[in-house]
């Protein structure tokens, strides 16, 4: 091998590990310059270097189950005296012949401490997730719900989802964790940056409104105005940066950026859905997703789908009848009822 | 937030960080990625008991991996002194270790099989410090911390490990690794640099 003496190969040996100082990188350039063989040499390196990751993990080791494990074996660390001090539940075995007591003290005993086990596991979570200060849980059953955060920052959690916060925010960060769909409508603070936790991701506000979904198995971040930063739970060195109008999408390979995030995003909240010549597809999806109904389009129509273009706005609007109605009058299409999914077809 | 709660939090990001590089690691003593797992989980359970004095420190890094490797080897010595042999009775005389396991599954790319061939050829020493530097992202310092060895050898060590590789390979007839292949299969290479 020619020309790598030791000085040499530990400069290159630096730069690949991206530990070279400008001063290294610049006496590296110059070598580098020297000779186009020397170029060469330097890429066969880093490729050897690059290539030699991926053949020391031959085996996919799943970090989330391994959590998962961790964590049932360290919580009865953190909370020794309950686990140590609860009796074993008594069971009572169907068919057993007891007599029947009006007041089975026996009975009554191990009733207590299941629930005390129950009292104290949920008092060692609502520790583990607050550290102390009292912990909000907000469950949006009957419809959308607006969420006065204990900052000033606001969210609107959509039907269905769950928020669980603080009651008073303090440390480097507000954190929230929440479960379904909410928008965020949040005040900038460096000091103590506003972040959204769901099963997989982390989404950090960097200074404004946007949306979480955790819907199914993706999850699903748009930014109304501002920026956030959005991380993946399992993988915390791959992080994405979304500006005002992205959305990005949780894949199996990290957070998925799309430029264009939808225009009816909130139209959960704001109940109006807005068609500025949309491909009927999209339509489609959009008005099945505010009214949490089915929608299909005929096995002929889908190819031409988003030649189909609507342009509407509806307001307020309490039936999904009254929309599609008006949908099927602008395409000429039809509608008609398969079980419980409507479908658009050519008559 | 309180101590309590940091700790937690701390905990859960470094094991997020570290759980499967330290599997990777543990899997080229032990060959079963079963048992990595069990030794890996009890490093950490360990951390957490001692969360007070470990998780704030910069060297949780090479005192995960220091442990990792003494738990293995401990391992391998149990398992020879039982009689079970898991790896050959050469490896344990010698210490042969860290190994590098063949890839799992199908469509194995040649040019990794020899790679794979030329990690393992690298003299025990060089090999260790190699395979360290690389699963484990660590800076020369810790590398030597962790080995016990001086940063001048972990360097002098590298160099070694690249250029006996480089010319395994050329040997080979592989002037270079072919960065298309592994562009490919990309999407299932979660921490490779750019």
């Amino acid at each position: 091998m020619k020309n790598t003496d030791e000085h040499i190969e530990s400069l290159i040996l630096k730069q690949i590990r991206q530990e070279a100082s400008a001063a290294e990188q610049a006496e590296l350039q110059s070598w580098l310059d020297a000779d186009p063989a020397n170029q060469a040499e330097y890429e066969a390196l880093a490729n050897l270097w690059e290539a030699s990751l991926p053949v020391l993990q031959p085996h996919t080791f799943d970090r989330s189950v391994a959590w998962d494990k961790m964590r049932a074996r360290i919580r009865p660390v953190e909370e020794p005296a309950v686990v140590a001090g609860a009796p074993k539940q008594e069971s009572a075995v169907p068919g057993e012949t007891r007599p029947v007591r009006p007041f089975n003290a026996r009975r009554w005993m191990a009733a207590a401490a299941v629930l005390l086990l129950l009292a104290g596991a949920g008092w060692w979570y609502y520790r583990a997730s607050s550290g102390g200060v009292r912990t909000e849980s907000i469950v949006a059953r009957d419809g959308n719900r607006r969420i006065d955060l204990p900052d000033g920052s606001v969210a609107f959690l959509r039907k269905g989802g769950a928020l669980t916060y603080p009651a008073r925010f303090s440390g480097h960060q507000r954190l929230v964790e929440l479960e379904g769909e909410a928008y965020f409508e949040v005040g900038h603070d460096a000091a103590s940056p506003f972040v959204v936790r769901t099963d997989r991701s982390v989404v950090e506000e960097l200074g404004t409104s946007f949306v979480v979904r955790q819907a199914g198995p993706v999850d699903e971040v748009s930014v109304i105005t501002g920026m956030v930063k959005c991380t993946e739970r399992a993988e915390s060195a791959r992080s994405i940066v979304l500006a005002a109008g992205e959305k990005a999408m949780l894949t199996e390979n990290g957070f998925i950026k799309n430029s264009q995030s939808d225009a009816n995003i909130l139209s959960w909240k704001t109940n109006i859905l807005e068609f500025n010549g949309t491909p009927l597809d999209q339509v489609v999806a959009d008005v099945q997703d505010l009214y949490g109904i089915h929608i299909a389009l005929s096995p002929d129509l889908r190819p031409r789908a988003g030649e189909i273009r609507i342009t509407a706005r509806f307001a307020h609007t309490e039936q999904a009848k009254e929309v599609l109605e008006e949908i099927k009058l602008m395409s000429g299409l039809a509608i008609k009822q398969e079980k419980d999914t409507l479908v658009f077809f050519r008559k | 937030m309180d101590t309590s709660q940091r700790h937690y939090q701390q905990f859960e990001t470094v094991f997020a960080d570290l759980y499967p590089p330290l599997c990777h690691y543990a899997l080229t003593f032990v060959k079963d990625p079963e048992l990595c797992e069990d030794i890996v989980q009890e490093v950490f359970a360990r951390v957490w008991e001692r969360r007070k004095d470990l998780l704030h420190t910069d060297g949780i890094r090479y005192y995960l991996f220091t442990a990792v490797r003494n738990n293995c080897i401990s391992h391998l010595r149990r398992e020879k002194s039982s009689g079970t042999v898991a790896f050959t009775e050469k490896d344990a005389e010698s210490g042969d270790y860290p190994v590098v396991p063949p890839k799992e599954g199908q469509d194995k790319l040649d040019d990794e099989q020899l790679l794979v061939e030329a990690i393992n050829e690298l003299p025990v020493k060089c090999r260790e410090v190699f395979v360290l530097s690389r699963l484990g992202n660590m800076k020369y310092k810790e590398i030597a911390e962790t080995l016990g060895i001086s940063i001048k050898t972990v360097e002098n060590q590298l160099s070694k490990a690249l250029r006996s590789m480089r010319e395994f390979l050329k040997k080979k007839g592989i002037e270079t690794m072919s960065r298309e292949k592994r562009l490919d299969r990309r999407s299932d290479i979660s921490h490779l640099g750019e």
